[in-house]
C-alpha cells in the first residue's frame, strides 16, 4: 500500500499513549491499533478531524502518500 | 450498484448495532440456551426411540392426540408378521432418516451455541444454516428415495408371491421441503454477503 500511517510518530512527538488517544477518540484500542498497523480499510473524516484536533497536527502528519517507485 | 451496496451496508450496520447494542442480547443468549438443551435432548432421544419402536412396537405406538409413533408408513402392504430379521433390517434402514435428522439437529445445536456465546451475525452462523439446508436437500432429493425403496422392499419381501413391492412416493410436502431448503440456502448466501459488508465496515475506523 502506498498510503502510510504515521500515527506512532505523532504519538511519540506529543508524548501520548495509544490507549489515551483511543479513549479521547471514543474508539477501542483494537480499532486504533488496526489503523496504526495499516490494517484498516479507511478512516472516517470525523475520526481524522478529531485526531488532528487532539494531536494538534495536520492530516498529512498522520497520513503520508508514498509514490510507487 | 453503489446505491444498493450503500443500502445493504446501512441495513447491516443498523441491524448489528441494534443487536450488539445490548437490546436483548442477554435475552437471545438465555433463550438460545433453552433451545440448545431441548435440541440436545431430542438428539439423544431419537436413536433411543428408534430402538424402542423397532424392538417393541414396530407397527406403531399410540400417543395422545391420535398421533402414532412408527417408522413404517401405513401405506406399505405388510402381509405377514414381522420377523426378527425384518425388524433388524427395518431398524438399520430407519437409521437413514434418523441420521439425517440428527445431523440437522447437530447443526441447529451449533447455531444456538453460537447465539449463546453472543455470536449472532458471523460466517460460522451462516455455515450452520447452509449445512442444514444442504442436508435437507440431499435427503429430499436422494436419500429419501433410497430409504423408501429399501424399506418397502425389505418389509414386503416375505409377502405372498406377487405381493412384494418397492415403492417411492413424492408428495406436495416433499416439494415444499425442497423449496424451504432452497430458500434457507438463499438466505444464508445473503447473510454471508451481509457479514462481509459488516466486517468491511468494522475495518473503517
Amino acid at each position: 500500500m502506498t498510503i502510510r500511517i504515521q500515527l506512532d510518530v505523532m504519538l511519540a512527538k506529543r508524548k501520548m499513549r495509544s490507549k489515551d488517544l483511543a479513549q479521547q477518540l471514543g474508539m477501542s484500542e483494537q480499532s486504533l491499533s488496526m489503523l496504526k498497523t495499516e490494517k484498516a480499510l479507511g478512516i472516517r473524516f470525523a475520526t481524522l478531524d478529531k485526531m488532528c484536533d487532539i494531536l494538534d497536527c495536520e492530516p498529512s502528519d498522520i497520513i503520508d502518500y508514498q509514490k510507487k517507485s | 450498484m453503489a446505491q444498493i451496496r450503500q443500502n445493504k451496508t446501512l441495513f447491516c450496520v443498523i441491524l448489528i448495532s441494534h443487536i450488539n447494542g445490548g437490546c436483548g442480547v442477554n435475552k437471545i443468549k438465555s433463550v438460545s440456551r433453552v433451545i440448545r438443551i431441548l435440541l440436545q435432548i431430542a438428539m439423544i432421544a431419537l436413536p433411543i426411540m428408534l430402538v424402542f419402536v423397532w424392538v417393541y412396537t414396530p407397527r406403531g405406538v399410540a400417543l395422545p392426540g391420535h398421533i402414532s409413533l412408527t417408522f413404517i408408513p401405513k401405506s406399505i402392504p405388510i402381509m405377514h408378521s414381522l420377523t426378527v430379521a425384518d425388524k433388524i433390517n427395518g431398524f438399520f434402514i430407519s437409521l437413514l432418516p434418523v441420521g439425517v435428522t440428527m445431523m440437522i439437529l447437530y447443526w441447529m445445536i451449533q447455531l444456538f451455541l453460537l447465539y449463546e456465546q453472543g455470536s449472532i451475525f458471523s460466517l460460522d452462523n451462516v455455515k450452520c444454516f447452509k449445512l442444514c439446508a444442504i442436508t435437507l436437500l440431499v435427503w429430499q432429493l436422494l436419500l429419501q428415495l433410497i430409504y423408501q425403496a429399501l424399506l418397502t422392499g425389505v418389509l414386503t419381501w416375505h409377502n405372498p408371491p406377487g405381493e412384494g413391492v418397492i415403492r417411492i412416493t413424492l408428495g406436495g410436502t416433499d416439494i415444499i421441503l425442497v423449496l424451504v431448503a432452497v430458500i434457507i440456502l438463499l438466505i444464508s448466501w445473503v447473510m454471508a454477503e451481509g457479514v462481509k459488508v459488516y466486517e468491511e465496515q468494522q475495518r473503517i475506523v
